[in-house]
């Protein structure tokens, strides 16, 4: 395991952790409802392709912390 | 010339393509290696392990059940978009890790990394024995839905056997000669052309039926009041089943065997690629809902025998297109099917040979066992085949059904990476109790404790019987456990 996979190990648990809350309930119940409609989307799955897409945004953080342009020595 | 005709052509011509870059993909590669067979030499590309991850996931649910389940459970539908996002995250993790075990260890199944960690032969060969009864399973749902497709999109013409045979049969082709490059380099094709076809079919539906996505909802809404929110007056889910249904889904997801042993066939760096690109996976899952919330209101819920039918009720009876288009979403939706098929029919087999028979004749030559995997494909195949053909039930009640059995292996997978003291007499009856109380509550009870999902109450069960055994019973060696919990 390289130095830096060892460091995102806790993080990345915790965010994992927060994003199953964040489709459950009770956390999901502040998303359960209809209206607004957003991007023609009920409320209710529209919170799920946000948050989808918060996830994609910081997996792409993960990576780039383990892979990123300044770490060239660590590539494998 | 008749819309079916147009409808077969063009399924033919996608089956004809499939079939052989199918045969091609396993080209000038070692036809005896065990390695080559199962795992690729484990030297898969980016491209190719997204598209094969990807397309397992989009099975024949998500053009029957997932529209199925819209149409008839509104917001309860949701959960498809959610667990595929979540389920591959802890892939990221785990996946680099027994990568590395796997290579160290020469590891081609679960069967191999559990029974090693745990030390335990018949924990293999209950983990392979699993796996193939639930591959059999979810491959019977696949089966189903290429020879209904079939069958519905050529009005009738070709019956429903003919259709199971031609499209599973290619599939068991490829899959039998060239391994598991095979299945991948047809999941590129298969996955790349459902991509399209569910993203056109459900935005026109949604525009043709019922003026855009905005004006849908808010008829739905209208008509059916809480039918788009969960546990509220009106929705066809509690808040608990909804909840446990995602944990249970997203937690069992990578314990399917065939997507666990891609941590074999790749390097750390596409692993974690992969995992990367995943929630965009959930996104797309989003139309194909459409496909089932756009016949509300338009398809009466008594013109279908089941839900699943609502896709192609809405084709022959709602679109009035032309027999190319037909063509298109047959050849899409059978894409569907047969990208699942290929990965779990590879996954079966390579279970059966090498955690069910290598287990009990330890003294194979490898040249066998090769042997074995290949006719494992025709095997696991002909009793998919018949089960589709010969019994009934729902695609979805399959599907969480043989679900909740798989995400039992839970505690032993985890507990291997994560914590020493977890023994071979932990895992195994831990294991038990939870696929028993699973069965118990999904076929005997009528309901679960506070309308947990049943899977879930198994887990549950299991994670206490897990641990409170481990710290009972001796644990493996020292060093071993060490290897696991730090690779």
């Amino acid at each position: 395991m390289s130095s830096r996979e060892k460091k995102i190990t806790k993080p990345y648990i915790i965010f994992l952790v927060l994003l199953f809350l964040s489709m459950i309930f009770p956390v999901y119940g502040i998303a359960n409802r209809v209206f607004p409609l957003v991007l023609g989307l009920p409320f209710g799955l529209f919170w799920i392709v946000l948050m989808e897409t918060i996830a994609f945004l910081v997996l792409c953080g993960f990576y780039r912390y383990e892979y990123g342009s300044k770490n060239k020595e660590d590539r494998s | 010339m008749s819309d079916w005709v147009f409808a077969l052509f063009a399924m033919l011509v996608y089956l004809a393509f499939a079939f052989v870059l199918g045969l091609l993909a396993g080209r000038k590669r070692s036809f005896w290696s065990v390695s080559e067979y199962a795992v690729a030499d484990r030297g898969l590309g980016l491209i190719v392990i997204w598209f094969m991850m990807g397309g397992t996931v989009f099975s024949a649910f998500s053009f029957l059940g997932g529209p199925g389940m819209a149409f008839s459970q509104g917001a309860a539908a949701f959960f498809v978009p959610a667990y595929v996002a979540l389920g591959i995250l802890p892939w990221y993790l785990m996946g680099p890790k027994v990568g590395r075990i796997g290579a160290r260890k020469n590891f081609f199944t679960m069967g191999d990394f559990l029974g090693d960690r745990y030390q335990s032969k018949s924990l293999t060969v209950i983990v392979g024995v699993i796996s193939v009864l639930a591959f059999i399973q979810y491959l019977t749902l696949q089966i189903k839905g290429m020879a209904f497709i079939f069958s519905i999109l050529t009005d009738g013409v070709i019956p429903y056997w003919l259709g199971a045979l031609l499209a599973y049969g290619i599939v068991i082709a490829y899959v039998a000669t060239s391994g598991v490059r095979g299945a991948a380099w047809s999941d590129v094709l298969q996955g790349a052309l459902m991509l399209i076809v569910a993203w056109t079919v459900g935005y026109y539906l949604v525009y043709a039926l019922q003026g855009g996505p905005s004006e849908m909802f808010r008829s739905i809404n209208e008509a059916q009041p809480g039918f788009l929110t969960i546990g509220h007056e009106g929705s066809m889910m509690s808040p608990m089943a909804y909840s446990t249904v995602i944990l249970i889904s997203g937690l069992g997801f990578m314990m399917w065997p065939h997507l666990f042993t891609k941590s074999y066939t790749t390097t750390e760096k596409r692993i974690k690629l992969t995992t990367l690109a995943f929630p965009i996976f959930g996104v797309f899952m989003v139309p194909v809902l459409f496909i089932g919330f756009s016949a509300i209101g338009v398809v009466s819920p008594d013109a279908i025998d089941s839900p699943d039918q609502i896709l192609p009720h809405l084709i022959t009876n709602e679109l009035g297109a032309n027999g190319w288009v037909y063509g298109l979403i047959g050849a899409g939706a059978l894409a569907a099917a047969m990208s699942s098929s290929d990965a779990i029919t590879h996954g079966g087999s390579v279970s059966l040979g090498r955690d069910v028979v290598l287990p009990l004749k330890p003294d194979m030559t490898e040249r066998t066992q090769v042997w074995i995997m290949r006719l494992g494909v025709i095997a696991i195949g002909a009793a998919a085949y018949w089960l589709a053909i010969f019994g009934a039930a729902g695609i979805i009640a399959l599907l969480v059904g043989a679900y909740g059995s798989i995400a039992q292996f839970v505690p032993s997978v985890y507990g291997a990476l994560i914590w020493r003291r977890a023994t071979k007499s932990g895992a195994i009856a831990g294991l038990i109790v939870g696929i028993a109380v699973n069965y118990y509550y999904q076929i005997i009870a009528d309901s679960t404790p506070l309308e947990m999902n049943a899977g879930f109450v198994g887990l549950l069960c299991n994670i206490v019987v897990f641990v409170v055994v481990s710290l009972m019973t001796p644990q493996v060696p020292r060093a071993l456990a060490d290897e696991y919990k730090n690779a």
